[in-house]
């Protein structure tokens, strides 16, 4: 079950006014991709290149506009319960879940293992990080170029980085 | 200056018609995902579009893995010289000239703005009339940062003047999109895959980049994706 906490218009376009911030705790549905191999590389992000929020709570991911074909920061921590928000134009740059391995996505759909969920239309997305582990994302359009990233969720702020390492 | 742009248009003109008959060289596509490509012979089959993700990059050449002659590294000089004049000469480089111009953003796209005068002409490779200007958002406003040529027909393979350093390339979509003239992406289809302007496509005509940065991975790369800090630094070394 996915809860879809809030919906709040920040769209100009009338077609996504019914989509556009969306926060999403994810249900448990699917496997986690948990912190089992403290070396994998996941949609680019080595272990080391995870940056963490300077408060906790919530850490904005943007991507689009003068980022362009970026996500910043593409490799982000979390603690569990933090708030992941993802900032940017969907409908040019849709948000997928999901591995990327040789520039192509892993499986045959999206990915339901992490928080993050599939977007495709709005400016401005929410999902709860709710369990621990390492989800890749991507951008449907242009993850050919290398338009991908990586969350890390971490049950507490400090101790897991360095009992792993 | 006019004068000089003459002159390079001519010297490109003179070069693209002396550059070696490439009609019998077979053609080899790529998928675009890095740094290394994977050339295979292109048999003119179609590509079946994939599943996920809703778009992918091919590249194409005529001469993979062959470095480029004297002749085609004079051409590929010749056609971005003329790109970096025709865009001064234009005043291209102001995005608000650019629209005047006849430039409007591209269908589901932010980066990319056409001149669909230019994409429905014959002519092809002219600086004078690039089918589509590439502008950056940067911090200081839209940046221009390139042009990209179309080829003047569907499914024409792009003439590569510059031998292995003018590698065109085209998109293949999961879904169709709706492409004007079977060319210029203008929509998607509707729910029963109908096309209220266009015809339903999963292939996009082939296209070449000539960027007016200093590109990392060269002047005609095919990567749109440029690390912010890293384009503000190549704009900035542009001096304007």
């Amino acid at each position: 079950m996915n809860a879809i906490r809030s919906v709040t218009a920040s769209h100009p376009a009338p077609l996504a006014a019914g989509a556009l911030l969306w926060m999403i705790a994810a249900s448990g549905c699917g496997e986690t991709e948990q912190l089992a191999d403290p070396d994998l590389v996941l949609n680019d992000c080595a272990p080391d290149s995870f940056v963490t929020s300077p408060q906790r709570g919530t850490l904005k991911i943007e991507f689009g506009h003068e980022l362009g074909h970026n996500y910043d920061p593409r490799c982000a921590r979390f603690v569990v319960g933090d708030i992941i928000r993802f900032e940017g134009p969907f409908t040019i740059h849709p948000l997928v879940p999901g591995r990327i391995e040789a520039g192509l996505p892993i499986g045959d759909g999206d990915s339901n293992e992490g928080p993050i969920r599939a977007v495709r239309d709005g400016l401005r997305a929410e999902f709860i990080a709710d369990r621990p582990g390492r989800f890749g994302y991507y951008c449907d359009l242009h993850v050919a170029e290398g338009m991908m990233g990586a969350i890390e969720v971490v049950a507490e702020p400090a101790t897991p980085l360095a009992s792993r390492r | 200056m006019r004068f000089s742009a003459a002159i390079s248009l001519l010297v490109l003109g003179l070069l693209i018609g002396c550059s070696d008959a490439p009609s019998q060289r077979p053609w080899y596509v790529s998928r675009f995902s890095g740094p290394e490509r994977k050339w295979h012979r292109d048999l003119g089959q179609p590509i079946v579009p994939q599943k996920k993700p809703a778009m992918l990059i091919y590249e194409v050449t005529q001469y993979p893995g062959i470095e480029p002659t004297d002749e085609q590294r004079a051409a590929a000089e010749a056609l971005r010289n003329a790109s970096l004049l025709a865009a001064t000469q234009r005043g291209w480089y102001d995005f608000e000239t650019g629209l005047s111009a006849g430039y409007a953003p591209m269908f589901s796209d932010d980066v990319h703005y056409v001149n669909e005068s230019f994409v429905f002409d014959d002519a092809e490779l002219d600086p004078e009339r690039p089918e589509f200007l590439m502008y950056y958002q940067t911090p200081q406003g839209m940046s221009l940062v390139g042009f990209m040529f179309y080829v003047a027909r569907p499914l024409e393979r792009g003439k590569q003047i510059g031998g292995s350093l003018t590698t065109w390339h085209y998109h293949v979509w999961s879904r169709p999109q709706c492409l004007l003239g079977d060319l210029l992406a203008v929509n998607v289809p509707n729910l029963g895959g109908e096309c209220a302007q266009g015809v339903p496509r999963t292939r996009s005509p082939e296209m070449l980049h000539v960027w007016l940065i200093e590109h990392p991975e060269g002047p005609f790369a095919t990567r749109m994706q440029i690390r912010p800090k890293l384009l503000t630094r190549l704009i900035e070394q542009r001096g304007f």
